[in-house]
């Protein structure tokens, strides 16, 4: 268990924030992680049924939300963009 | 077409003291006429070859047109640079008729 | 005895030079510090500079200056305008004088160096003047700032700045370290006078004392319309030096001189510019944007000075084109919702008619970053405070220091760059700072921003010691320069000062 900051881009925000998860969190809790820090923050709080996923930087495909952070092979302060992939 | 056709007519001769210099509409147009120390009346476009700067907010001195922005100077009767040399003011050609003061611009 | 005109004498002075016989020129001159770009001496010595000056003008014109400016202080010292003015203006205020005063003076340093190393006698001749106005410049700017220290202490941050590692300051002094204080002589002088002097001073000196001027401080205006005319006389030492290395087969080192320090200065005044204007001038005097002077001044008529001297235009013109409208919008939101990182008291500058303005300056801004504001503003009308104050911090590009930014709200762009060397990930917020970085990784690569040294453990772990180590006590926290008191449009009673003068 470990501390490992990501950089994150939640859609709506104008940029990245850099947040700490630890490395055994699943790509979901880092995506809850998310929310609940820049959700109602910078951007407004999502309805309630909405499907958010994470993905690298560039990549077309989402991260399998069940991915650990460890096995993950990101490397400190990968860039992440958290995003709405079906609206409610 | 005829000079006469072209001249326009910009403000009369007493808006514009001797010593002074001002800046005039005409038409959509801005044109600066400067009255050297001695009587001689020309016409130029208002703002510096340098950085655009308005030359009316610069100095008029014994012929000498000093631009407010950085202080680039200029023969105020010939329009040419005397520091730095080699750039000008923009001139048009003037007259003064009937106690006015009248140039012609250019097409564009 | 009549003196000679200085047409007369004018060219013998500034070509007199010393054939050294003792040592070498190359040891008078080396590399390192001087750098002839294998350009033969009888090349620079054809260095002209257009607009001339001898010292005997110089001191004459100089001291004209000083008792212009100084005078017109004293003649409205008593007019207290710093007291009356509003929060924006106190803002924008604190912001120029503690960023420039410092940086014009260690400029000093680098037209010292000039002065020294330069090439040729008409350099060195000229850049001994910059130097003289460069100390000028420090001093003219702490000195006015002086006299708001009684009503403000953040003045004290003039002096202080340069010292900490607060964020900004390693953004703005790593910027300047670059291209002015860690070059030879010559490519100093390039990257100073094109990059910074002769590309954005207008911006942050000639239209903010128009801006000014409206404002009625004219104190302030009347200051920095001084110090912009010494500018075009010492920036052009720039110009020819750039014109002799076109015309002796160096364009290609020219052409990337240029470019580097263009893009670093961008930034830079992005942020102290485009914040300045867009955000922290009173609307009421507001005119331009900071897309529209730099839709003129830089794009269109400095464009045009590159191209002249035989240059290109920078190769990334077309995505400085976009990022006149986007980054300083970006960069702002973070400005004011980290403003405890500031040591003056930030506003937002985001009222129902200031929004107005940004829509029609920048269509498009409502739906965008406007969409971020609303989160705040909502924030703010309900009184949660503390939701407007982010938990993690922003992730702060690798070269310029500031906000890794992209578009915000219902056209939601992400924007990356990076670079991974050794398994360490050095992200950027554009091109260009990517590509500066990877001429030369050597160079840049061992420098952390605020961000690494939060996650290196540099800096402890506890939000005391983060702004501790950017040298600010608890008192020296930024608050909101409005105390919140701006979301539906600003307070015009008498008592609205004694509102905001509390953190």
């Amino acid at each position: 268990m470990a501390d490992f900051p990501l950089a994150i881009n939640l859609q709506g925000d104008y940029g990245y924030k850099v947040i700490v998860v630890d490395d055994q969190n699943t790509i979901e809790e880092v995506i809850n992680t998310c929310v609940d820090q820049i959700a109602g923050v910078f951007v407004a709080p999502f309805p309630e049924k909405t499907v958010l996923r994470a993905r690298i930087h560039g990549a077309d495909e989402p991260l399998d939300n069940k991915l650990k952070v460890l096995d993950a092979n990101f490397i400190q302060m990968e860039a992440l963009q958290v995003y709405v992939e079906q609206a409610q | 077409m005829s000079d006469q056709e072209n001249y326009q007519k910009v403000c009369e001769v007493d808006d514009v003291w001797e010593g002074e210099m001002d800046v005039f509409d005409v038409g959509e147009s801005e044109v600066l006429i400067v009255h050297s120390p001695g009587g001689e009346i020309r016409a130029y476009s208002p703002i510096c070859p340098h950085q655009d700067h308005p030359l009316v907010e610069g100095e008029l001195e014994n012929c000498v047109l000093t631009c407010s922005a950085h202080l680039w100077q200029f023969d105020a009767i010939s329009g040419k640079g005397i520091n730095p040399t080699g750039t000008s003011l923009t001139s048009y050609p003037s007259k003064v008729e009937d106690d006015c003061i009248w140039v012609v611009l250019p097409e564009s | 005895m009549a003196l000679l005109k200085m047409e007369e004498w004018y060219d013998l002075a500034r070509e007199t030079n010393w054939t050294p016989s003792y040592v070498s020129q190359d040891e008078l001159y080396p590399a390192p510090m001087s750098n002839n770009f294998d350009i033969p001496l009888e090349k620079w010595e054809a260095f002209d500079e257009p607009y001339k000056s001898t010292y005997r003008d110089y001191v004459g014109a100089q001291r004209d200056k000083d008792v212009g400016a100084y005078s017109v202080k004293a003649a409205l010292a008593r007019a207290e305008f710093f007291k009356n003015a509003s929060p924006h203006w106190k803002a924008l205020l604190a912001l120029h004088f503690s960023a420039v005063c410092w940086a014009e003076f260690h400029s000093a340093s680098a037209f010292a160096r000039m002065t020294r190393f330069c090439q040729s006698p008409g350099m060195r001749n000229m850049a001994t003047f910059g130097t003289l106005d460069e100390i000028r410049h420090g001093q003219i700017q702490i000195y006015f700032a002086y006299e708001f220290l009684k009503h403000d202490s953040v003045f004290d941050w003039c002096h202080k700045s340069s010292k900490t590692e607060n964020w900004i300051i390693i953004s703005l002094r790593h910027a300047l370290d670059d291209i002015a204080h860690t070059r030879d002589a010559t490519s100093a002088a390039i990257m100073l006078n094109m990059g910074l002097e002769l590309a954005f001073t207008n911006l942050q000196f000639v239209a903010l004392s128009a801006d000014a001027a409206k404002c009625g401080d004219h104190s302030f205006a009347t200051m920095l319309q001084s110090i912009q005319t010494d500018e075009a006389r010492h920036a052009q030492i720039g110009e020819p030096i750039v014109r002799i290395m076109v015309e002796n087969g160096k364009k290609k080192e020219a052409q990337q001189l240029v470019e580097i320090s263009f893009w670093r200065m961008w930034k830079q005044f992005s942020a102290l510019s485009g914040i300045g204007m867009d955000y922290y001038t009173p609307l009421e005097h507001r005119e331009n944007s900071l897309k529209d002077f730099m839709e003129e001044w830089v794009i269109g008529q400095f464009g045009r000075t590159v191209e002249a001297l035989g240059l290109d235009l920078p190769w990334y013109w077309d995505i400085l084109k976009k990022d006149i409208c986007s980054f300083h919008h970006a960069n702002q939101i973070g400005v004011y919702a980290y403003r405890a990182t500031e040591w003056w008291r930030p506003i937002a500058g985001t009222s129902p008619a200031e929004r107005e303005w940004l829509e029609e300056k920048y269509p498009g801004w409502n739906e965008t970053y406007g969409k971020c504001w609303d989160v705040i503003s909502e924030n703010i009308r309900n009184g949660d405070y503390e939701k407007t104050v982010p938990a993690p911090p922003p992730l702060i590009c690798n070269m310029c220091g500031l906000e890794v930014v992209g578009t915000a709200g219902n056209e939601w762009n992400a924007v990356n760059h990076h670079v991974d060397i050794d398994d360490r990930r050095y992200h950027f917020c554009s091109e260009p700072c990517k590509w500066i970085f990877e001429i030369e990784p050597e160079r840049y690569k061992g420098h952390k921003s605020i961000i690494d040294r939060v996650f290196d453990g540099t800096i402890g772990p506890e939000p005391d010691d983060f702004y501790n180590y950017m040298g600010q006590s608890e008192s020296e926290r930024g608050t909101d320069g409005y105390n919140y008191r701006w979301v539906d449009g600003y307070d015009e009673d008498e008592d609205a000062e004694k509102k905001y003068a509390t953190g």
